[in-house]
């Protein structure tokens, strides 16, 4: 097993070199480039001279493949600079921000896998029967109704026209346990309805092949309990395509936080990378999507031993 | 349409049959699959018994309806197949006991195997474990008891290094290891009938003559009453001491296996022999006809006349299926049987391991 987490970290190593470049690539594909953007629009009312000062300070006149290793050995020592916005440093930005998107998408990683784990073992089980039909058509409408409109209509009826969550705003961890579950109920649900029901249709899919195949035909034929045969013999086969799914689900609930966030008004990541974005400050954008591509290679890793620790035959083919 | 039977954990017999027993009975089984026009019937009546210690090898081209009549009896048929007659485990009726009763007998008292041999264990559990789910579905007990009745199995089975077998993965065994595996679960729990659904055609023929040679001695030490399934008539003939054969969803032609393959008194018979490869190589005289029911058109009176040699007009009426000759064991779908059986018995043998099979010249 140590072997085979070393095998797959010494492959993730490229990977996430890869998306470090890609990300500082991003300052020079932001418009106006890195002075107009640390300026605050416009070049125009400096002197060449004041321009040139910033260049020098910021390292700018130094080659691309220079300032990439500086950039890269400072992230490294977790330095990711200095915000244009408030002049603080990247870090003391965004660690407050972590938190509400991290609760938020463990919440809905909980939620879409149990609650959709669940429908699609029933959806398979219950297969051309009425139920069965029912879920299907339930995570179809899931997966074809726009996420940001069933996010502002649950937060206008949930929230203002029911009463019984906050409609928008966020109560930390640290303050109040109740009233962070109260204002992360309805984003962590709206978050959950895609994920979940992409999460069910894959489920589905992998148990009813599993279902099918011959070695369940011969644990009927042995006569085993209904609930062995369908927990125990065909969810075991219809993990591997689950797991490997968790890492692109994690990816997408990244995406989501940033729209639900803006909705509900949860000061997390989401947020902060659109105001960044719209404020230009490039180092902040930068450090945001660093960690989410650190985060999605660092589960890709996991999933891979996970498929390894659930199926011989990838232990197997992954050790020889 | 007999549903009745003993319902609700009827008492079954607790003492093992004697040999010759008669075990399991099927009468005027039918089997229809889906509804409205896209109907379509693949058992049309048929007649079996199984006998304990003896083996009824049932022969027949690719939707003849073997398997289906062994499914039908497992009680696993597709959900929409509609299944008529009656099926009787030793008195008792199986036809219309509800899934949860008929899940008692499967693995316990009716077992069934497959033509699938690796892929027909589940590739992520352990061969020991998923023997163990089979000994543990339904005699209870504690896991050393359950781990002795499988090791016990698997030396019945002729796997000698039991521990590495019950360590492995299914990828980590042979084909014929793993049917071998699959034989020890259906045995785990003392099956009384053992459905063969094609056991040997996957598998290498050296590995064949030990499978085959496997299930008989099975047959001979357990009293297993098996019904073996295949379309290869030499596989048959090394282990049947019965033989039905199946045309279209009926038995054409049944009987003792030496008399029934040695001189066959249906012309389906003869074909299906005639098609067995030879040492002078290969004749074909069958698969010229589309043998689907989609294929070959419906026609009044005899099924197999489209496709038949024999076939004079009194084949116009449906042939039921009588003895052959009075006084003996053989029945025959045919108007012209004893033309047939005696054109059949001037042979000389051909097939190896048939006694003596039919020729196709000069036919009709």
């Amino acid at each position: 097993m140590g072997a085979i987490i070393l095998r797959r970290l010494a492959t993730s190593v490229p990977t996430i070199l890869v998306s470090t470049i890609l990300v500082f690539a991003l300052r020079y594909l932001m418009p106006g480039g890195p002075v107009e953007a640390m300026l605050g629009g416009g070049t125009g009312q400096y002197t060449p001279a004041q321009i040139a000062a910033i260049k020098a300070r910021l390292g700018l006149n130094a080659p691309v493949p220079v300032q990439y290793w500086r950039w890269l050995t400072g992230v490294l020592h977790g330095n990711l600079g200095m915000s244009y916005y408030s002049q603080q440093p990247v870090t003391t930005v965004i660690a407050p921000r972590v938190i509400p998107s991290v609760e938020l998408i463990i919440g809905a990683l909980v939620v879409s896998t149990v609650a959709g784990g669940g429908l699609g073992i029933l959806a398979a089980v219950k297969r051309g029967r009425p139920l069965g039909r029912a879920v299907q058509l339930g995570t179809g409408l899931g997966l074809s109704v726009p996420d940001f409109w069933l996010a502002a209509m649950a937060a206008g009826v949930f929230g203002l026209t029911l009463g019984l969550f906050p409609a928008v705003g966020f109560t930390p961890i640290s303050q109040s346990l109740g009233g962070n579950i109260d204002t992360l109920t309805l984003p962590v649900l709206m978050l959950s309805v895609v994920t979940g029901s992409f999460l069910a249709r894959h489920v589905a899919s992998a148990m009813t092949a599993a279902l099918d195949s011959p070695y369940i035909r011969t644990a009927w034929a042995m006569g085993l309990p209904p609930r062995t045969i369908y927990l125990n013999c065909a969810l075991r086969n219809a993990a591997a395509p689950v797991i490997t799914f968790i890492p692109l689900a994690v990816a997408a609930l990244v995406g989501g936080t940033v729209l639900v966030e803006n909705i509900f008004a949860i000061p997390g990541l989401g947020t902060e990378i659109v105001s960044s974005v719209s404020n230009e400050d490039y180092p902040v954008v930068q450090a945001i999507v660093l960690l989410v591509g650190v985060l999605v290679a660092v589960l890709n890793l996991l999933a891979d031993v996970g498929l390894a620790l659930f199926d011989p035959r990838i232990r197997n083919a992954i050790s020889e | 349409m007999i549903m009745s039977g003993r319902r609700g954990g009827a008492p079954l017999p607790q003492s093992a049959p004697r040999p010759g027993d008669e075990v399991l009975r099927i009468d005027g089984l039918e089997v229809e699959f889906g509804s409205g026009p896209a109907r379509t019937t693949a058992l049309r009546g048929i007649d079996l018994t199984l006998h304990a210690g003896r083996v009824l090898g049932v022969a027949g081209e690719s939707g003849c309806g073997k398997t289906t009549s062994a499914l039908a009896v497992m009680g696993l048929l597709p959900r929409g197949a509609a299944v008529r007659g009656s099926i009787r485990y030793r008195g008792t009726e199986l036809l219309g006991l509800p899934e949860k009763e008929l899940r008692r007998y499967r693995g316990r008292h009716l077992a069934m195997i497959f033509q699938e041999t690796t892929t027909a264990l589940n590739p992520v559990i352990r061969a020991g474990d998923q023997l163990m789910m089979a000994a543990r579905a339904h005699v209870r007990g504690s896991r050393a008891d359950a781990r002795e009745r499988v090791r016990a199995a698997l030396t019945d089975v002729r796997l000698a290094d039991a521990d590495r077998v019950m360590a492995s993965y299914p990828h980590e065994l042979s084909g014929g290891m793993c049917q071998r595996v699959i034989i020890a679960m259906a045995l785990s729990c003392g099956s009384a009938v053992l459905f063969a659904d094609e056991p040997t055609t996957a598998l290498d023929v050296s590995v064949q003559e030990e499978i085959l040679g496997l299930i008989r001695g099975l047959v001979t030490r357990r009293r297993l009453a098996v019904m073996m399934i295949s379309h290869d008539l030499a596989v048959l003939a090394d282990v049947c001491d019965d033989i039905a054969v199946m045309y279209r969803g009926e038995i054409v032609e049944s009987g003792p296996a030496p008399a029934v393959l040695g001189s066959p008194a249906h012309p389906y018979t003869r074909g299906l022999l005639d098609c067995l490869p030879t040492l002078q190589g290969r004749r074909d005289t069958l698969p010229e006809l589309p043998s689907d029911p989609a294929g070959t058109p419906t026609v009044p009176g005899c099924r197999f006349r489209p496709r038949c040699g024999w076939a004079v007009d009194a084949c116009r009426e449906p042939p039921d299926l009588v003895p052959v000759l009075a006084g003996q064991p053989r029945t025959s779908r045919c108007w012209r049987s004893t033309a047939v059986l005696g054109h059949g018995a001037r042979e000389a043998g051909r097939a190896p391991g048939i006694p003596a099979a039919a020729d196709h010249e000069g036919r009709g």
